[in-house]
């Protein structure tokens, strides 16, 4: 079944929930990136505004981009994809 | 004093930071230091990124566990989604070497590489390693007042073999820690039923249906609150009851606990330090 669905984002088909998902992955290196909210929220919380993950990092954004870049799965990316 | 390098994900620091600061306070107080991973990523989670591209989802998990490796501690994460993929990832380059020379040939053009020298735990495998005895010490406010009924999600469990977290079955970590606080678990039919979060995007009405049928069985048990050791399914039913509610004319208003709240609670401290006024659905006084 995995390998099904593989084939399938492969050849550009995949629904446009999952797709935005990889999208916002390959912009930001996370699915859920942060907002200005969040950022208030973790003031508020004593934390650090950002943590130190890839949203923080563009080298580490980088790496991960260049990962997903190898793999293969970066076709799917292109605007045109992104709309089937 | 125990350390792990603590892979805090995507959810937890970007939605629910409340999470991440009573169970960094909570485990410090029960003898676990943390360390943040620096220049972690998403997971990649284990079912959208899998079902793209098993070989991008790979290759970035190993990134983040190759980052672990670095540092020299087992991971500590509070996901279950996080702990399904890295606890799978690790499983799978541990014990393929064809995989594992692949990845390592993506690791090395960004510098980087996978041995295969640490492990990956979930925090509800901490909590328990730390035992009744340590925690029964520590608990200040006995959760006496709570009927808990425990929701273990599908990511912690399941495949088992790789796991080995509990009982696919019939598991019972989190009713076990729940005692420990003071609390009665309760027990129910539907306890292994999905929360129905995992197929929202692709599948939003079938999503509710679910999540309707576990908050249904739950009414019919003396059970006063829910908790669960997965930020995905903390909020599908922190935040779905009000919709299930909405859609279906009926009343649905389970207060929602992760397992390191409830934990935090029992240990002293504050509702606010805990976070509970963060949460959509109210929780009562405790």
């Amino acid at each position: 079944m995995l390998a099904l669905r593989n084939l399938a984002t492969k050849e550009g088909y995949a629904p446009a929930a999952l797709k935005n998902v990889l999208k916002v992955l390959f912009e930001t290196g996370h699915e859920f990136p942060f907002t200005g909210y969040t950022r208030k929220l973790r003031r508020e919380l004593d934390l650090s505004e950002t943590p130190p993950l890839t949203i923080s990092s563009p080298k580490a954004l980088e790496e991960v981009q260049k990962l997903i870049k190898m793999a293969g799965t970066s076709p799917l990316l292109k605007s045109s994809e992104m709309k089937k | 004093m125990k350390e792990y390098a603590l892979f805090l994900g995507c959810l937890i620091p970007a939605r629910l930071p409340h999470i991440e600061a009573i169970s960094v306070k909570v485990l410090d107080k029960l003898g676990i230091k943390t360390k943040d991973m620096i220049d972690a990523s998403c997971c990649p989670d284990p079912v959208v990124m899998k079902s793209l591209d098993f070989k991008s989802w790979l290759a970035i998990a190993a990134r983040n566990l190759s980052l672990a490796e670095e540092t020299g501690y087992d991971i500590l994460t509070l996901c279950s989604g996080c702990f399904s993929t890295l606890s799978k990832a690790n499983h799978l380059l541990k014990y393929s070497a064809e995989l594992k020379g692949e990845v390592n040939k993506l690791l090395s053009e960004i510098n980087r590489g996978f041995s295969g020298k640490i492990n990956v735990k979930h925090v509800v495998e901490i909590i328990r390693d730390i035992g009744k005895e340590t925690i029964e010490q520590q608990v200040k406010k006995p959760l006496k007042k709570l009927k808990v009924a425990s929701h273990p999600g599908c990511h912690l469990l399941r495949p088992s073999t790789i796991l080995h977290v509990d009982d696919p079955n019939v598991p019972t970590i989190q009713d076990e820690i729940v005692s420990w606080v003071g609390a009665e678990p309760v027990n129910y039919a539907l306890k292994m039923l999905c929360c129905g979060v995992g197929i929202k995007m692709v599948d939003p009405e079938a999503n509710l249906l679910l999540l309707r049928e576990k908050l249904a069985n739950l009414k019919e048990t003396e059970a006063n609150c829910i908790v669960t050791p997965c930020p995905f399914c903390f909020i599908q039913f922190d935040m779905g009851q009000r919709e299930v509610s909405r859609k279906f004319g009926e009343s649905y208003n389970f207060p929602v606990f992760y397992i390191t709240e409830l934990l935090g609670l029992a240990l002293g401290f504050s509702p606010k330090e805990v976070g509970l006024h963060l949460h959509t659905t109210p929780v009562m006084e405790v």
